[in-house]
């Protein structure tokens, strides 16, 4: 190989060479694609030509690695960063950002705010990773923000956290993950937590999977793989219309939902412009899964009425639902009055909770005076976590509430095969009354 | 079997089967455009010199029943350079610089990405481990970066890592 160790500003060819044909920036991209980060980084100062070519495949082929501590030095660190940058190129192929577990903030300081403005505002982001130990609610704050402003550019993303339950008290991260927000931008996404991490692993997952409805590819250790597909999933707060038509997005099967409270924002929220009517939605998230549902635990608004597919499969009902229904009735696959064997073939238990021991108007759907009987319920309970304990037995219960009346005898009549404790007490006090046989 | 017939930027025609230059997407793109009525349409390489062409073609005629190749992960580990090279192309490609290097554009121009990644790895190869200033000299490259563009550029460089 011909080649002149001189080291001034120009090279002169030497004579056994011939003029080379100038390779074009297309040709150098091509050639330094092939070459690790050092060399891609040496090809940037060869020539202005092959700085152009060479600066693509350094940003593809690199990652920026920015800690974040919110240690006054890292002030100076992000001022460096975006004036060396300024000219790097928008978005930023890949930036990881690692936060650290022990980072204490004042909320007010500059520090803070200059971070938040750094991490929120200035980075625009086509792969991101985020890596920290969860141990304060605002970290997860902090990281959901990120997230979103970054998510115009996302194509591929990274979560790493690993949640310290002791040290939550009693706080939940992540508690509806990124307020709801779709990432539909964004193809890879990767979970490197297992399924040990306390709240990530287990309840996390299909919410975080049902951000991200367009994904290609997911990378997650073996460990989180019965976790992903395990079908239970637990909705802790709120769901409007617009969440629980974010939940059609989750492709598994789910045989158990739980869902606290499904509602619509009250007339005077100032969100209920963009948001959809709660009961089409929820309509359509049960029949998405109507057929394999076993166990179903619905907490429903007293405001709205509700409809409800038949479900072939369903076990357990537990229905959660607001004491005070002045508006509030159940549509039964079309029909007011349920017919269990249709609707729900193969129920064994149905709850109802809470109680405050009168018949409440959401008993009247699902104990028509009209409905047939029902054979496959073994079990029925209506009950109330709190006032139960300031009771010795149901009887003193009953007889406290004096609510407990003649139409309950109707769901004794329903359920002739249910035969736990608060039927056999329900027999025995409205017996007494002498309401019952 | 269809033919067409390739000009050279030297002037020269050569013949050859479209069977085997398929794996050019520029002259496949101009053979559908054009629409080849009879053997006599001439195809004009304004960039490509005989004794490139004949290059071209030689390898083309010998990749020329290869499968698509399918796209790589820009994730996955970049691949042995030597070792995915066959023996035919290791021997094919050992050529003085400024042949390699109009093998290369010439595989540019004419879009055929095989041997655009064969040339280009073996001149990867000639450019690992080397600085700025052993690249220019070794190709006879001219720095026209100011002293404060560079300054600028290895500032970048820092804040990028290695994957």
């Amino acid at each position: 190989m011909p080649r002149k160790k001189k080291s001034g500003q120009k090279s002169v060819p030497t004579s056994n060479v011939e003029i080379l044909p100038t390779l074009n920036t297309d040709v150098i991209s091509s050639i330094c694609s092939w070459l690790p980060v050092p060399d891609v980084k040496n090809c940037r100062l060869v020539s202005r030509t092959w700085n152009v070519a060479a600066k693509p495949i350094l940003k593809q082929k690199s990652v920026i690695n920015l800690e974040c501590s919110f240690h006054k030095g890292e002030t100076a660190r992000n001022a460096k960063f975006k004036r060396e940058m300024a000219s790097f190129g928008r978005p930023l192929n890949h930036v990881d950002i690692s936060l650290d577990e022990f980072a204490i903030v004042d909320f007010k300081s500059k520090l803070y705010l200059d971070h938040v403005k750094f991490f929120t505002k200035d980075l625009s982001v086509q792969k991101l990773g985020i890596s920290s130990q969860i141990s304060s609610i605002w970290m997860s704050q902090f990281l959901e923000q990120i997230l979103v402003n970054a998510s115009p550019n996302l194509v591929q993303v990274e979560l790493g956290l690993y949640v310290y339950g002791h040290l939550m008290k009693g706080e939940d991260p992540f508690i509806e993950f990124c307020g709801g927000k779709i990432f539909a931008t964004v193809k890879r996404l990767e979970l490197p937590f297992s399924a040990t991490n306390w709240s990530l692993g287990t309840v996390r997952v299909p919410q975080i999977l049902a951000a991200f409805p367009n994904i290609e590819e997911l990378r997650v250790s073996a460990e989180l793989l019965p976790v992903l597909f395990l079908s239970k999933l637990w909705v802790t707060s709120g769901m409007t219309g617009s969440k629980c038509a974010a939940l059609l997005n989750l492709t598994q099967p789910l045989k158990h939902l739980n869902i606290e409270r499904a509602h619509n924002p009250s007339d005077d929220e100032d969100d209920w412009d963009e948001e959809v009517d709660v009961v089409p939605s929820l309509y359509e998230v049960l029949s998405k899964h109507r057929h394999t549902l076993e166990y179903l635990d619905l907490g429903l608004s007293a405001k709205c009425d509700w409809k409800f597919p038949p479900f072939p499969n369903l076990k357990r009902l537990n229905f959660l639902s607001d004491l005070e229904g002045y508006g509030f009735s159940v549509e039964f696959d079309g029909s007011r009055i349920l017919n269990y064997s249709t609707t729900f073939p193969k129920l064994e238990s149905l709850n109802f909770t809470p109680w405050d021991g009168r018949w409440t108007r959401c008993f009247q759907p699902f104990f028509h005076a009209n409905a047939a009987i029902c054979q496959s319920v073994k079990r029925l309970d209506i009950s109330d976590n709190f006032k139960f304990y300031e009771y010795d037995n149901l009887i003193d219960m009953f007889k406290a509430f004096d609510g407990v009346d003649a139409k309950f005898a109707r769901i004794l009549n329903l359920f002739p095969n249910a035969d736990n404790v608060f039927m056999q007490e329900l027999k025995r006090y409205l017996a007494k009354k002498g309401v019952y046989k | 079997m269809p033919f067409v017939n390739l000009e050279s930027s030297d002037g020269d025609l050569v013949k050859v089967d479209v069977d085997v230059i398929k794996c050019s997407v520029t002259i496949n793109a101009l053979i559908e455009h054009l629409g080849l009525e009879d053997d006599n349409e001439v195809v004009p390489l304004q960039n490509v010199g005989t004794e490139t062409l004949h290059k071209v073609l030689a390898w083309a005629k010998h990749h020329k029943d290869d499968l698509p190749s399918v796209d790589d992960d820009e994730d996955d580990p970049p691949r042995e350079r030597r070792t995915d090279i066959t023996t035919w192309d290791a021997n094919f490609i050992k050529m003085e610089q400024i042949q390699l290097f109009d093998l290369i554009l010439a595989a540019n121009y004419l879009d055929i990405s095989g041997l655009l990644d064969l040339g280009c790895k073996i001149v990867a190869d000639m450019i690992k481990g080397k600085t700025a200033d052993e690249i220019r000299t070794m190709f006879n490259i001219v720095n026209d970066l100011t002293p404060q563009e560079q300054e600028q550029i290895r500032k970048e460089n820092e804040w990028c890592e290695e994957k």
